[in-house]
């Protein structure tokens, strides 16, 4: 019983030292100067390793730099007008990402995002997938992708059968850019 | 919209469905090789180019194709129209990278290949020609259908009775800027919203000339089909649009 008690006057100790530990984290963090920014990506730039982000709506909207770098996450959610979350430090005066998310309504349930530079290494591989074109037809003809299919937004329903019969099959859908 | 295709695949029982988001404009971007459908290399509006020698090329070659030999192309390069559609192809897969790799260098933004090359065109029994080769490369802008020139959409902005200006972007694009003369419904509403929508526009009918502008053309064109679909008389702006307050600037 006297063990018991004492473990209890233990678990306390340790759990505030935890929680007072963790708070000093999280101040620490603000310190250092990381941040959240939510917005629209304008434009990006690879040379300059630059991105637009357009925050706050109408009169009250401005345009913010962010560079980012190879540790940046999440870089393939960086496409043009896309609604991202960006985790951000500040570096020498200037904005750096750290992290890219989308704003989570924007996709389905079930379905993650694939950047473009690990679909050219899938199909270099020659691995087992379906790629497919989203667009308007006339789009899929002038110029597509390595081995995709033509499958347009309205058209889904009616040409499923064009889809592999395997379910667990790999799909990746691509159209003209986020919206 | 892909997403939306996406998530339908996930409906239908996909357990693996991604997305690339950038879409193709990154793709191309990233100076990555497409490939042209079989129908646009024989019929499209399109500068076909054959990168083989000459002599290739005159006895036999892809129908109506430009002879632009590979080690000729740095000094002619400059004489194709920078907006046209080009299509690449030879029978020397390095050479041709390495021309397209040009192409996007110099800025060209239309760029794809045949697949497989002259032979792949054999292969699938595409059209041929032979004889004197062309060199000197002629390409006019054409309208695609259902599209409108910016000539006729600056026409409807002056005379309202020309068309209506349908603007599809989202309501954040909107609220930033949006064209004076415009109706704005964001093209996600358009499956719902639309006959309650047209019903607030006055003297609106279904022969009425409707033309949808977007930020580039791709959303405008996905609103046409769906506007045609539902019995209306739309045309599309393939065009980059930037607008702040009451103007926008609109460039092809």
């Amino acid at each position: 019983m006297k063990k018991q008690l004492l473990g209890f006057v233990f678990l306390w100790f340790v759990l505030t030292l935890c929680m007072h530990g963790c708070a000093d984290i999280k101040s620490g963090q603000q310190v250092a100067g990381i941040d959240v920014y939510r917005g629209t990506v304008i434009a990006k730039s690879n040379k300059a390793k630059l991105l637009s982000l357009e925050i706050g709506n109408g009169d009250k909207s401005k345009i913010v730099p962010i560079r980012f770098d190879d540790q940046t996450k999440g870089l393939e959610y960086s496409a043009t007008r896309y609604k991202v979350i960006i985790r951000y430090e500040k570096r020498n005066g200037e904005n750096y990402a750290l992290s890219l998310k989308p704003e989570l309504s924007q996709i389905p349930s079930g379905v993650t995002v694939i950047s473009v530079d690990d679909v050219k290494v899938l199909i270099e591989k020659r691995e087992v997938f379906e790629l497919i074109d989203s667009r308007p037809a006339a789009r899929y003809s002038a110029s597509h992708l390595p081995g995709a299919i033509s499958i347009p937004v309205p058209q889904m329903k009616d040409l499923q059968g064009m889809l592999p019969e395997d379910k667990d099959t790999l799909l990746i859908f691509y159209c003209g850019g986020p919206v | 919209m892909c997403l939306q295709s996406a998530g339908q695949a996930v409906l239908f029982g996909y357990e693996n469905v991604r997305v690339m988001l950038a879409g193709e404009p990154a793709w191309m971007e990233a100076k990555y090789p497409t490939y042209a459908g079989f129908g646009f290399v024989c019929q499209g509006n399109r500068v076909l180019i054959d990168l083989r020698s000459s002599m290739k090329s005159e006895k036999s070659r892809i129908t109506r194709s430009f002879s632009i030999p590979f080690a000729s192309l740095e000094n002619t390069i400059d004489t194709i129209p920078l907006k046209a559609s080009v299509v690449l192809y030879s029978d020397n897969e390095e050479e041709t990278i390495a021309a397209l790799q040009m192409f996007y260098d110099r800025g060209y933004k239309k760029l794809s290949l045949v697949e497989g090359g002259y032979s792949g065109w054999r292969r699938l029994g595409g059209k041929l020609d032979s004889g004197p080769v062309v060199t000197d490369v002629q390409w006019k802008k054409t309208l695609l259908e259902g599209e409108v020139g910016l000539k006729e959409f600056n026409a409807a902005l002056k005379d309202p009775t020309a068309a209506i200006i349908l603007d599809v972007r989202t309501n954040d694009e909107a609220i930033s800027g949006k064209l004076r003369q415009s109706y704005h419904i964001p093209l996600d509403d358009l499956c719902c919203r639309l006959d309650e929508f047209f019903a607030t526009i006055e003297n609106m009918s279904r022969e009425q000339k409707i033309y949808i502008h977007c930020t580039t053309g791709i959303r405008a064109e996905m609103a046409y089909y769906e506007l045609k679909y539902k019995g209306y008389n739309p045309y599309y702006l393939v065009a980059d649009v930037k607008c702040k307050g009451n103007e926008c600037e609109i460039e092809q």
